[in-house]
């Protein structure tokens, strides 16, 4: 065990940025905190570092209460949202800025610039000045300035939030292998579930500064434990239905599920890979719209049954059937979850 | 406008009723307008301004008609000349190096923390700012003064006028520094302490060289202020401290040493020019270096003890340094030896209470209005005219014009009222013995401020304003009247307005072309202040703070309805 908040709350006048959290981090574990935006997730990292002070609980590192250590003597590093690199040092200023002030000697200094740089890919880059550099660079020089002082925690604040598309594939790969490297706690802040998925570890999901989950990232995929976080991994099929034991019933399914369920009225959510062309099977319905995303289509399908949702889907490749076509769906019993009613 | 409006059968093109109003705007391609425009503007800067300067420079340099340079040096040379000089520039800086330490924690406030009152403070931090000079002056006599509530006697001493200074000028470092302040990203600080730097560190390492370009800003305006204090010095400095102004007063109306005189002013023009073209370079190379802003961040709350504990004693510091001067002036108008009354107001209008006054105290409110009005409307006459010139003819001619009119902002008003005194008996009418003379002075120190105001707000009306009243039939001259005399009288009428304000207390050049029998306000507060005995002072103190309050009404009434658009002064 590194890390340790245990109730952690923080409040703004009346509002509770961060309410009662609770988890530990392993000595080199990746923990991603995933929510929308003005769910706490910074309030968390800031918290963590010291910038924003405790109403109530408290925050340890191996036990060791840090309530009354400031910013600078934590030894955490943190990689701010738009980096937040110092406008009027050059790129080795900036990487340099926390060996400076540990007071290392020029030849150290230099040594471990050179390393980082190397490190994130920017060896050549150290007399440039942060306003000319591109938004990945930019990015590259945050990490490496967060790492020259080898933290014994690095946490990140939307890193690649403000890159484009591509370039964020990229730096998502390079960032995972970088993080393999590193062996040490990280705690990475995002809003993009995809990111969230494959950097965590674990991933907590915030909502209002509270946290609605916290486990390992196929185990969250695979059965959300609320509506909030169901929808806010991408999951919109969810909807009512009558059970009795081992069968539940809707007007429109009725499904033999793989384990027992309380018999009565129960709040299902059918995962998007749950459901399947097929000309044999049981859901009745219209495509209504489809978008193309290259190696995978995002399907909505209006089932024919009155009172019936719309039902969404993923169909691999792009033999996929078109707009107003009418199709027949299989479901596989393993992708219902039940939620909380 | 729809796209199907556009495509629509329109008897000429939207591109072609465009560009004909575009080249019928408004003076652009009639020259002879232009200059007779000009002429009004140029003929009295050139009369009050230009001709009082090269008298200045005649008598400095060419005393009897004979360009006589040796003799200049000699006056030049003189002790007391070296010795004025001199005590210009180091109180100036001190006084600038003050302003700064004192309002940088003010300004970091301001910039970093939410707090209840915050929005009412920040805009009563430039009340001292607005009030003229010599109720700043009276008030710290109040304060310091022999007859200070608290038993302080520092008047006449450098402390006074380095206080009074800070006071001045505390809400120019406030507001510049800041309001910069609050646009640099709150997270470079919290970057530098992730990075373990300490609270100090961080603000030496990271805060400090980004905040520097607005520091300098702020402090090259203290500069020039303090380095141009009057009225300050005069009224607190006592008889033993002269800035360059303050000599040239004395010599001109105590010593009537004429030439010695000119000799301080030219020495003051020096460095003034010398100063300003500093600043104008600086400017120009910060401005380079100011694209690290990032977006308005709102402030955080006071949470901890030690927040609280800054925010307490800055506010603190605040009321003591901007609003206990102001008190103890109002306090002093009110006490009489037995308890508080309003003797010392009603005293102003006694016509046997008139002490160095020629006239009952309470006439000199009546002046300073009348002038102040009469300085009003000359500006906007004048100040439109030239407006209109600078703004709808943007060639070189205007480029120069407009030069020309700034100018007098970059002299001083003792230097316009020296100049005014030695130059203006040569004129076929004396104007000297003309209570006019001082609403042209007035003029010349306001008009750069009107035109300024108007300028922008003139440019800044939207050409397809007046192409649409074009293409519905009126003709350039017409829509200009209905297009653009609407949204920039009212530029006009605020320029105007805050001229009103702010001349109601100049003193500068009034003291050097007054009539004692018509006496303004400052002058009146002046006189009284001079006069010995708890009368005379009890009231220059109702009248200070009746002055006080005419200004601040008059600058909170300009500015409540001042246009978005148009540059505040």
């Amino acid at each position: 065990m590194s890390l340790a908040l245990d109730g952690a709350t923080v409040r703004y006048g009346a509002t509770e940025a961060l309410s009662d959290v609770t988890f530990e981090l392993g000595p080199a574990e990746r923990l991603a905190v995933l929510g929308p935006s003005g769910s706490g997730k910074s309030t968390l990292l800031r918290a963590v570092a010291g910038l924003e002070p405790l109403a109530a609980g408290r925050i340890s590192w191996e036990s060791l209460d840090l309530a009354a250590l400031p910013p600078h003597r934590r030894g955490f590093g943190l990689m701010f949202q738009d980096y937040a690199l110092f406008p009027h040092r050059d790129v080795r200023g900036n990487v340099a800025f926390g060996l400076e002030m540990r007071g290392d000697a020029r030849r150290a200094i230099d040594t471990r610039v050179a390393e980082v740089l190397e490190l994130v890919g920017l060896s050549e880059f150290e007399r440039r000045l942060p306003s000319d550099l591109s938004g990945g660079e930019q990015q590259r020089v945050a990490l490496a300035r967060a790492l020259a002082p080898t933290p014994r925690l690095l946490m990140l604040d939307e890193p690649l939030g403000a890159l484009d598309r591509a370039l964020r594939a990229e730096l998502l790969d390079e960032l995972d292998s970088i993080f393999t490297r590193l062996r040490m706690p990280i705690i990475y802040v995002t809003h993009d579930q995809e990111e969230a998925l494959t950097i965590g570890d674990r991933v907590c999901v915030l909502r209002a500064g509270v946290v609605e989950a916290l486990m390992p990232p196929r185990e969250l995929w695979r059965s959300p434990p609320n509506e909030f976080v169901a929808r806010f991994l991408g999951m919109a099929n969810i909807f009512v239905a009558q059970s009795d034991g081992r069968v539940v019933h809707t007007p429109w399914l009725d499904v033999d599920l793989p384990e027992a369920l309380a018999p009565g009225s129960q709040r299902l959510l059918l995962r998007p890979d749950g459901l399947v062309l097929d000309a044999t099977g049981q859901i009745h319905g219209t495509v209504r719209s489809s978008s193309f995303r290259g190696a995978e289509t995002r399907l909505e399908v209006q089932t024919t049954e009155p009172s019936a949702p719309i039902l969404e889907m993923i169909v691999p490749g792009s033999a996929f059937p078109d707009v107003g076509e009418s199709v027949r769906l299989r479901v596989t019993p393993e992708a219902i979850v039940v939620l909380p009613y | 406008m729809s796209a199907g409006w556009r495509s629509g059968p329109t008897p000429y093109s939207a591109e072609r009723a465009a560009s004909v109003a575009r080249s019928q705007s408004p003076l652009a391609r009639r020259g002879r307008l232009t200059l007779v425009l000009a002429a009004l503007p140029l003929a009295f800067v050139a009369l009050f301004f230009v001709f009082p300067l090269v008298s200045i420079l005649l008598e400095g340099l060419a005393p009897d008609g004979v360009f006589d340079l040796g003799a200049f040096v000699a006056t030049l040379t003189q002790p007391f000349v070296i010795e004025t000089a001199w005590f210009t520039l180091w109180q100036a800086v001190i006084s600038t190096l003050l302003t700064v330490v004192v309002a940088l924690p003010g300004a970091y406030l301001f910039a970093r923390y939410r707090f209840r009152g915050r929005r009412v403070l920040w805009a009563l931090t430039i009340v001292p700012f607005v009030l003229p000079t010599v109720v700043v002056g009276a008030a710290f006599l109040a304060l310091l003064g022999p007859r200070s509530p608290f038993g302080l006697r520092l008047e006449h001493t450098i402390w006074a006028i380095l206080l009074a200074h800070v006071f001045y000028n505390y809400a120019v470092v406030l507001r510049i520094v800041g309001g910069f302040w609050a646009q640099l990203d709150p997270r470079l600080e919290a970057a530098a302490r992730m990075l373990g730097a300490s609270r100090w560190a961080a603000f030496r390492h990271v805060t400090l060289p980004l905040l520097r370009p607005a520091i300098a800003s702020a402090a090259s305006i203290v500069f020039l202020f303090t380095f141009t204090s009057f009225g300050v010095i005069l009224l607190v400095g006592g008889p033993q401290y002269a800035t360059l102004e303050v000599e040239i007063y004395r010599q001109t109306a105590q010593l009537l040493d004429l030439r010695a005189a000119a000799t301080l002013a030219l020495v003051q023009l020096a460095a003034l020019c010398a100063l300003l073209l500093l600043y104008a370079r600086y400017q120009q190379s910060a401005a380079v270096r100011g694209r690290f802003l990032v977006g308005r961040w709102q402030g955080q709350p006071i949470r901890t003890i030690s927040e609280r504990l800054f925010v307490a004693l800055n506010l603190l510091l605040v009321a003591a340094v901007l609003g206990l001067p102001l008190l103890v002036m109002v306090e002093r108008s009110l006490a009489n030896d037995d308890g508080y009354s309003l003797a010392s107001y009603a005293s102003l209008f006694d016509e046997s209470a008139r002490g160095a006054l020629f006239v009952p105290p309470i006439e000199a409110i009546g002046n300073s209005l009348v002038f102040a009005a009469a300085t009003a409307t000359t500006c906007l006459i004048l100040g439109s005219l030239a407006a209109a010139v600078i703004a709808y003819r943007r060639d070189w001619l205007a480029h120069s014009f407009d030069a020309l009119l700034t100018l007098p902002l970059g002299t001083s008003a003792v230097i316009i009222g020296f100049g005014f005194l030695i130059s203006l008996g040569s004129l076929p009418i004396d104007l000297r013995v003309s209570p006019v003379l001082i609403p042209i002075a007035h003029t010349l120190v306001a008009l750069p401020f009107v035109i300024r105001a108007t300028t922008p707000v003139m440019r800044s009306v939207d050409h397809r304003l007046r192409e649409a009243a074009a293409v519905l039939g009126a003709s350039p001259s017409r829509a200009w009247r209905l297009v653009d005399l609407p949204i920039v009288g009212r530029a006009l009428l605020i320029g105007a307005g805050f001229a009103f304000a702010v001349l109601l207390g100049e003193f500068g050049a009034t003291l050097f072309i007054v009539r004692p029998d018509t006496p303004t306000m400052p002058v009146a507060i002046f006189r009284l202040l001079g006069q010995p005995g708890s009368l005379a002072f009890g009231q220059a103190m109702a009248m200070a703070t009746l002055l006080m309050l005419l200004t601040a009404a008059a600058v909170l009434v300009f500015d409540r309805v001042r246009t978005p658009g148009s540059a505040g002064l």
